[in-house]
């Protein structure tokens, strides 16, 4: 050995540049070698093949609370067969805050609630994020690719919840869970689901939970974005759908038409990574990929053929809008806004209204389109096919879990005005417990949905004044 | 949002794949499919052992609302793995 220490010390600095890399979020396909994760069959089920969809949105702990309080009520609907409305959700759709919810539900199912109360919704989440980001050595870490922002929130999440589980532990189980983020680039919702990942030629079931739900909840600036790679060019071929897709005239259907032109960017590689941030940014209901779902042929399950088919009869959609509408006392003054305060509010207002058309369109779908689909079926001699679509239109309950239908102003405000973030007094928490089992409860179309599974409610339910009770006017 | 009406005539007996989603069958042919105006690719299928093969293959182009298409799928030789 010539000159040890230079050996030595050149070994160490290929040490430092290894841990230089930045961190690799999701594996190639291929990789994991078991069952994908994909969406399991709705029929035949307990409630009279009924398809239930859940969606959650953002807004930080008050989502989270927010949505765990609507699955908890969920829970408590029994039917005949012995099981709950919550065993029968089919697919689980959310954004940011909705989605710490919504991921440790699909792992845990209604036993895990608990869990997700004490260990996250009623701890400050963060003072532990500030405190490791901004002490000495955690800035030092963090100045280093391998550690990103993000990865304060990944860690977190593990460390109160997931535990390092992947989407593989999500196989077989239900609902079908679908996280969403935004390309940061294409400002296109990013739906976590192999269909999706097939795009990158990366496999899902591989990918931390932890990752994808810290991607949804990515809030821009404060923290840094999920950076996934593509491995494209790869072995697997392209997905069938997207050629005849692409030779799709846009006049005829503009929104498979955009994906398409976006997966297509994906599949040919030109983007090399895509980098993801709150979902919100793109769709802070979480309903955009059910949308897709219900109305797309590009993608499984197929579910306008399931209902042509008469394979699905009845819709109960349940939309949770956590949206928060603070005043802001900007407008209270010339005084001209600074710009953190240009930069937050403009972010904020994007988030908070980003998804108005996306819901509009779905309310259509679920309250008029199938309807003007069963005609359309007539009118083409397919009597099956118009019936069944007819069944649906009839028996379809969209209920909207949202703030704006409290009717006290005064109420409505305060809940409005609950902060967004991952840190929330214990009052304003209980409130949010009991607004959630209230604004499902007491939707005009709640009793309908009930009647049309045969559901019974295990209790009398808190009722909405009783939750504005809960949450005092500040400072009364 | 609107549909078109795509029936499939051949080949007789088999299971019709819409867009290389191969999961989902849309029925045995002869039927009609329904689905959203636009292009639109139907397949048959066989597994040899784990492996998949096209046999037969057609499609429809940029059709209208409302529409009603007829089309008899083409064999496609050397069949093809997806």
């Amino acid at each position: 050995m010539r000159h040890p220490l230079l050996c030595a010390a050149f070994l160490l600095a290929l040490a430092g540049i290894a841990g230089c890399a930045y961190p690799t979020r999701n594996e190639a396909i291929g990789s994991g070698g078991g069952h994908p994760y994909t969406w399991a069959d709705p029929n035949p089920n307990s409630v009279g093949e009924a398809l239930v969809i859940v969606t959650a949105s953002g807004g930080g702990t008050r989502a989270a609370a927010l949505s765990m309080a609507v699955l908890k009520t969920m829970d408590e609907v029994k039917l005949a067969s012995g099981k709950s409305l919550a065993d029968e959700i089919d697919i689980l759709s959310s954004v940011s805050g909705g989605s710490v919810t919504a991921g440790y539900f699909a792992m845990t199912g209604v036993a895990g609630l608990p869990t997700l109360e004490a260990n996250f919704i009623r701890k400050d989440g963060m003072t532990p994020l500030l405190l490791r980001g901004l002490n000495p050595v955690g800035l030092a870490v963090l100045s280093t690719p391998s550690v990103e922002r993000i990865d304060l929130l990944i860690d977190y999440l593990d460390k109160q919840l997931f535990k390092d589980a992947t989407f593989q532990s999500l196989v077989g189980r239900r609902p079908y869970l679908i996280l969403n983020a935004a390309d940061m680039v294409e400002g296109t919702p990013f739906p976590f689901t192999q269909n999706t990942m097939d795009l990158l030629c990366s496999d899902l079931t591989q990918m931390k939970l932890s990752t994808a739900v810290a991607a949804s909840a990515a809030f821009p600036v404060a923290l840094s974005p999920v950076t996934l790679k593509n491995y494209r060019p790869c072995a697997k071929r392209p997905p069938g759908w997207l050629d005849p897709a692409l030779r799709t005239s846009w006049y005829l259907n503009p929104p498979r038409v955009a994906w398409a032109r976006t997966a297509d960017a994906y599949v040919k590689g030109e983007k090399k990574y895509v980098h993801l941030l709150d979902g919100g940014i793109a769709d802070n209901l979480g309903v955009s990929e059910p949308f897709r779902l219900l109305t797309s042929d590009d993608v499984a399950p197929v579910l306008t053929d399931y209902i042509a088919r008469g394979r699905i009869k009845k819709i109960i959609f349940v939309m949770i809008n956590a949206r928060s509408a603070k005043p802001s006392d900007l407008d209270k003054t010339q005084e001209t806004p600074g710009p953190l305060a240009m930069l937050t509010a403009s972010i904020g207002s994007s988030i908070d209204r980003a998804s108005f058309g996306t819901a509009e369109r779905l309310r259509n779908l679920l309250q008029t389109d199938f309807r003007g689909f069963a005609n359309a079926a007539a009118a083409a001699g397919q009597k099956d096919a118009a019936a069944n679509f007819r069944t649906v239109a009839d028996n379809t309950q969209f209920i909207a879990v949202d703030f704006d239908s409290i009717k006290d102003p005064a109420c409505r405000q305060r809940f409005h005005s609950i902060d967004t973030s991952w840190s929330l007094s214990g009052t304003e928490i209980d409130a949010l417990k009991a607004m959630g089992e209230a604004l499902l409860t007491e939707s005009h179309y709640f009793p309908e949905a009930l009647q049309m599974i045969n559901g019974r409610p295990d209790r009398p339910f808190t009722t909405i004044n009783e939750a504005c009770a809960l949450l005092p006017n500040p400072g009364g | 949002m609107e549909l078109i009406f795509v029936t499939v005539s051949a080949p007789v007996g088999r299971e019709i794949y819409v867009n290389g989603i191969y999961d989902d069958s849309r029925g045995q042919a002869p039927l009609t499919i329904i689905l959203h105006p636009g292009t639109h690719v139907f397949e048959a299928v066989i597994s040899v052992g784990p492996d998949r093969f096209v046999d037969f293959r057609g499609e429809v182009v940029d059709v209208e609302a409302d529409a009603r298409v007829a089309i008899a799928l083409d064999p496609v030789v050397p069949r093809e793995q997806v």
